[in-house]
């Protein structure tokens, strides 16, 4: 019952910003209620008294009164119409806006555990029924009390008895009502999840063709699909049955209701209690309650379905978004774009399997910082921890010394620019997917951005260039030439931190050389980090990481890396199928180019030292193991300082590690 | 086709293309004027006194008086 009261409420809450509207709506139906009052009242004195005293004037009075009420009567209650129409499409318009912004809010976890199909019935199915149930089932429910309220104290006025008796009848109807009632919401409970289950499995389906043609499986899906139909079907009966019960019993309770009051009506005015004229009125008004009982029932039938449908939308709705709205973050504008990974560990948060472990790394301005590992690895995982599409179990990132965590969502993102590893264009023309989230449209940059991904002299060959439709419904690109399109997009886009997950998978090698030829200057002004397996790319990197076992095993550059014979020497053989020997001269020769190179820069460097407020962060930091914020405490400096201490302190100390090694 | 229809409906159309919201707010306008309308109705029907020859005599009466009149 208080879960009916929320439900009730929310309801209420919807239509409060339409309450102008609600309010004039509902005066115009109070009136029409009104005004359906009169007739049997004029039945009423026609025969009581007009006809009996032969009054031509009266009755000539009356018919032209009851033909202004008959006016007023359809002009009111068209005017509630239209109102309620109104109120019901913008309604609608809001609910749907609010819900489609919601749902792209929340974090890409919860979008995991749902299925689309789910989601898709929810913003579709279900707000339909919400939005009817409280712009049309409201109103009807308010007026039919109206009505109810209002012939019974008129039919109290006429006759007391007679009235009593009619009214004996409601409670029995509402009983059953509601027993009916709870079935059917029941049943729509059932009818909405096996809906969405169809739903989902359409999406899937559709979307995976290619799949279920090459395993020939397309007579096994189709049968699969009419299993799930079938359950919808039975549960379609089920609801058929009952309405069938339903409406058997509402017309025989109804009949026979009718049938006796007919006859007691009949004994009241033969045992002379009261007038011809008032038991007619009274049957009249019984006929008229009839209708609205039925619709009654109907609509209260419907608003318990409904609850089904609110509980559905409130599940998605208190689902807790990102933190867009935190205002206590800072606004990362005009960054120099330096990413640093400190010990950061992560695991998804129902399961305790960490898929990193530990992981701490510097990706610096202007350096192309490379990532590699088997799939599975958890390099995703990282770019996914930098966009915040999820946050570290332990530890923290860095972007420019700030903590991502306190850092405003929006302009986090705004800074970072990502090719995925599955890229995914929006139906659209060419041109539309190139300026995806971008304001302002500069075409120069545009075509830029297209040659330097090599992708400028195919779409210039298509009939419409620019404007050419892709993706749904228009042309079909390949792999490699969607993945060109990403990456020009990215370019386009122009921020700070470059993320290349896996972006030239798809691309043969020479395409793949010339693209990093032509971006090679502009990844000086930005912070690259690239994902991928290919040696022929990770030429292309400052420096590697190797991830494997969730852990950075190894770094380097791609030379020191080889040279080092681990675990990236044997990834990189395994890729390159080069034999032993071929590799064991690869790395004599890498050694004999150190040698060279030391023996020239043979001059004696710089002591490196650390300071004392370096060596003492450090000190607090490795052997405490405090955190930023307690050291700042105690070295009086903000906890992102110190962050920057000690990095550049560790910095230092690896240094000094190469030169001990050297 | 359409284009071949749209002169004809034009009223239609015209009321199909003013934006909702002030086509909303005209009408609640409208149905404030016609409220105003009713209660004059009202008022004026208040004071219209009918004759009626009950076996007592004559009787004045106003049209509610007259409905919700017992015998
Ligand atoms: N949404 C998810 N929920 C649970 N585990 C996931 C999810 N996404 C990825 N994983 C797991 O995380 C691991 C790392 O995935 P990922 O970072 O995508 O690997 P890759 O190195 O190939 O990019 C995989 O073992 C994968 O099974
Ligand atoms: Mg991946």
């Amino acid at each position: 019952m208080r879960q009916r009261l929320r439900v009730f409420i929310i309801y209420f809450k919807l239509l409060l910003p339409y309450w102008d509207k609600s309010l004039l709506s509902l005066v115009c139906v109070g009136l029409v209620v009104l005004f359906s009052l009169a007739t049997p009242l004029i039945t009423k004195v026609l025969i009581d008294y007009v006809y009996p005293a032969r009054d031509l004037p009266l009755l000539s009075f009356l018919v032209l009164f009851s033909l202004l009420i008959f006016i007023f009567n359809v002009l009111f209650s068209d005017i509630s119409s239209y109102l309620d129409t109104f109120i019901h499409q913008t309604l609608s318009i809001d609910l749907r806006k609010k819900f489609f912004t919601h749902l792209l809010r929340l974090p890409l976890g919860f979008h995991y555990e749902k299925q689309v199909g789910d989601l898709l019935v929810r913003v579709t199915n279900d707000i339909d029924v919400i939005v009817d149930t409280v712009a049309e089932a409201l109103p009807v429910i308010i007026k039919t009390i109206m009505q109810l309220a209002a012939l019974l104290a008129i039919c109290l006025m006429i006759d007391v008895n007679l009235t009593l008796l009619a009214f004996v009848g409601i409670p029995v109807y509402f009983i059953q009502t509601k027993f009916f009632a709870s079935r059917f919401e029941e049943i729509q409970d059932r009818t909405q999840r096996s809906e969405s289950a169809v739903y989902t499995f359409y999406q899937e389906k559709m979307s995976h063709v290619k799949t279920i043609k090459s395993f020939n499986q397309e007579i096994y899906e189709t049968d699969r699909l009419i299993d799930k139909l079938k359950n919808l079907f039975k549960l379609a009966r089920e609801n058929l049955f009952m309405s069938l019960f339903n409406s058997f019993f509402d017309a025989s309770l109804i009949t026979v209701w009718t049938a006796f009051l007919t006859w007691y009506g009949g004994y009241r005015v033969i045992t002379g209690h009261i007038s011809i004229g008032e038991v007619m009125a009274i049957l009249m008004y019984l006929g008229q309650i009839h209708q609205p009982f039925m619709d009654f029932g109907t609509v209260y039938k419907s608003v318990v379905k409904s609850f089904v449908s609110i509980n559905r939308l409130e599940e998605i709705m208190q689902a807790e978004p990102e933190a867009y709205q935190d205002t206590k973050t800072y606004l990362l504008f005009d960054i120099d774009g330096e990413i640093i990974f400190d010990r950061i560990s992560f695991r998804y948060p129902d399961s305790d399997e960490y898929i990193l472990k530990d992981v701490s790394f510097v990706a610096p301005p202007g350096e192309v910082t490379a990532i590699c590992g088997a799939s599975g690895a958890g390099k995703s995982t990282i770019i996914d921890l930098i966009l915040r599409f999820i946050d570290a179990s332990e530890g923290t990132i860095f972007i420019d010394n700030y903590g991502i965590k306190q850092v405003s969502l929006m302009t986090l993102r705004a800074n970072i620019s990502i090719v995925s590893q599955d890229v995914i264009i929006f139906s659209g023309t060419i041109r539309e997917n190139l300026q995806y989230g971008c304001k302002v449209v500069d075409k120069d940059k545009m075509v830029g951005a297209t040659k330097a991904a090599e992708i400028h002299d195919f779409i210039l060959q298509l009939p419409k260039g620019y404007d050419t439709q892709i993706g749904e419904g228009g042309l079909a690109l390949s792999g490699g030439q969607r993945q060109r399109l990403s990456i020009a997009r990215a370019l386009y886009r122009d921020v700070k931190i470059l993320v290349l997950d896996e972006a030239t998978s798809a691309l043969d090698s020479i395409t793949e050389a010339k693209i990093f030829d032509n971006i090679k200057d502009r990844l000086k002004q930005k912070t690259v980090l690239m994902i991928t397996h290919r040696p022929s790319s990770l030429k292309n990197a400052n420096k590697i990481y190797v991830i494997s076992d969730n852990k950075l095993t190894e770094s380097g550059s791609f030379d020191d890396l080889i040279s080092q014979q681990g675990e990236f020497y044997k990834f990189y053989q395994a890729q390159l199928q080069e034999s032993d020997e071929q590799m064991a001269e690869k790395v004599e020769l890498l050694r004999l180019k150190k040698k060279i190179a030391e023996s020239e820069k043979n001059k004696p460097s710089l002591p490196i030292k650390l300071s004392n407020l370096e060596k003492q962060v450090l000190h607090l930091y490795y052997e405490d193991k405090k955190t930023y914020a307690k050291i700042g405490q105690e070295v009086g400096l903000e906890a992102y300082e110190v962050a920057r201490v000690r990095k550049s302190a560790w910095e230092k100390l690896e240094q000094l590690k190469e030169l001990e090694i050297s | 086709m359409k284009q071949a229809r749209a002169p004809k409906a034009s009223l239609f159309k015209s009321l199909l293309d003013q934006e909702m919201g002030t086509q909303a707010k005209q009408v609640e306008l409208i149905t404030l004027l016609l409220l105003v309308v009713v209660i004059l109705v009202v008022l004026w029907l208040w004071q219209w006194r009918l004759e009626l020859h009950a076996d007592t005599g004559i009787i004045h009466l106003n049209v509610f008086e007259l409905l919700l009149n017992k015998n």
